[in-house]
């Protein structure tokens, strides 16, 4: 009986094999974790989309050879208003005799900043040399810091002081259409 | 007399042996830690594409941290997780860790002049449907926990999530809470202006947003 033997190259074949076993067959599968409920009350009264381009260059260390690039476009909407909750109703001041009100506001907010997944577009990758492609991390590392520096440029844009101009615009007609003529609001 | 022992190298072990040196060279200077140098953006400009005056009352917002998994279910898949070879070549889920966040209220700006009226200390309002105004998951908002997909690949997958978001939203009572608020929220506002009885009425059609630009 010849023996069985088994060549170098077939469980190199089945190693090839079932690394390359990506296929389309994919199942999601969810697990909630954690989910709690809460009441707000927040006016938005000004809404900016924004569109950013996130960019890095990779030159590598000394002994990486070949550099990598990549460039992303991104949409922001950005909204702000004020939060009712903060309005001193106590300092509320109402004339009947005169049809006059006094309102103080709280300064206005920014209330969300959303960068929807389908608006992010990988635009351009280019990688040279040995590197290897920006991996599933290093991408989300660089969207990130892209939403930092959304963050952090909020308050160059002016949006602070546009919400707050609308929401004069906002009260001052549903004041009037409540009856008051002399309408007075400041902001606290 | 003796002769000294000699120490060359023969020249046919010098080449692995220069190679491998180099080897470990490369591999000690590797930065410490599981992640190499975290890479830094450029400085680029935001660029202000529209300004858009809204009149959103938020009143309920609703949070939830979802696992997703996209689980290789190819016979190779299979048969990788049955025989073990996943243990050496690695499996090819993918899963994300999502923190998302939705807002829920009324778009204040479908309130008509005949929605409001006065009559002596009374005031009727009826606010439009309550409806989800935000599904928000940033990057800042999910991790990604295992597995390796493409950016197209990761989008689909989080766009799920954000459909998950928002029926769960749903489901956990988002809107009839985002009523309520409103409503105790307006109504306390109101009072405070002088009126003595508060009406607000709720057109009761729950009706799912329209997608604003594939939002």
């Amino acid at each position: 009986m010849t023996p069985i033997r088994i060549k170098g190259w077939l469980p190199a074949l089945l190693l090839l094999l079932t690394a390359c076993s990506h296929g389309p067959s994919m199942k999601q599968e969810l697990t909630e974790r954690l989910a709690t409920m809460s009441r707000t009350a927040e006016l938005g009264t000004v809404e900016y989309t924004v569109r950013k381009a996130v960019r890095a260059r990779d030159e590598g260390d000394w002994f990486k050879i070949g550099n990598r690039r990549i460039l992303f476009t991104c949409t922001a909407y950005i909204k702000a208003g004020i939060n009712l909750d903060r309005i001193p109703l106590d300092q509320i001041v109402v004339d009947a005799s005169t049809r006059s009100v006094s309102l103080v506001l709280p300064h206005a907010t920014v209330q969300s900043i959303n960068l929807p997944p389908e608006e992010i577009r990988l635009e351009y990758e280019d990688v040279t040399g040995f590197r290897q492609h920006f991996d599933d991390r290093e991408r989300q590392a660089l969207l990130k810091q892209g939403e930092r520096d959304i963050v952090r440029d909020l308050p160059n844009l002016g949006i602070l002081a546009e919400a707050e101009e609308n929401a004069l615009e906002f009260f001052r007609p549903m004041l009037a259409q409540m009856g008051f003529e002399n309408i007075q609001i400041r902001f606290e | 007399m003796k002769k000294k022992p000699s120490f060359r190298i023969p020249l046919r072990y010098l080449i692995p042996l220069t190679l491998l040196l180099a080897i470990v060279l490369v591999l000690l200077l590797q930065p410490r830690g599981k992640r190499a140098r975290e890479l830094e953006i450029d400085r680029t400009a935001i660029i202000v594409e529209q300004v858009r005056r809204i009149g959103e009352l938020s009143s309920a917002g609703y949070y939830e941290e979802l696992v997703l998994t996209d689980r290789d279910e190819s016979y190779l898949g299979e048969l990788k997780r049955a025989s073990g070879l996943n243990r050496l070549t690695g499996n090819s889920d993918f899963v994300i860790i999502c923190k998302g966040r939705v807002r829920a209220g009324f778009d204040l700006t479908k309130v008509e002049a005949a929605d409001f009226s006065v009559s002596g200390d009374t005031l009727r309002m009826t606010l439009p449907p309550v409806e989800i105004l935000d599904v928000v998951l940033n990057p800042a908002d999910y991790e990604l926990f295992a597995g390796h997909r493409t950016h197209e690949q990761t989008t689909g997958l989080l766009l799920q999530a954000k459909q998950h978001l928002r029926t769960n939203a749903i489901r956990d009572g988002i809107l009839t809470q985002a009523e309520a608020s409103a409503g105790n929220q307006l109504r306390n506002l109101f009072l405070a202006m002088g009126y003595r009885e508060v009406i607000l009425t709720f057109r009761k059609e729950y009706l799912l947003p329209q997608e604003k630009a594939g939002r």
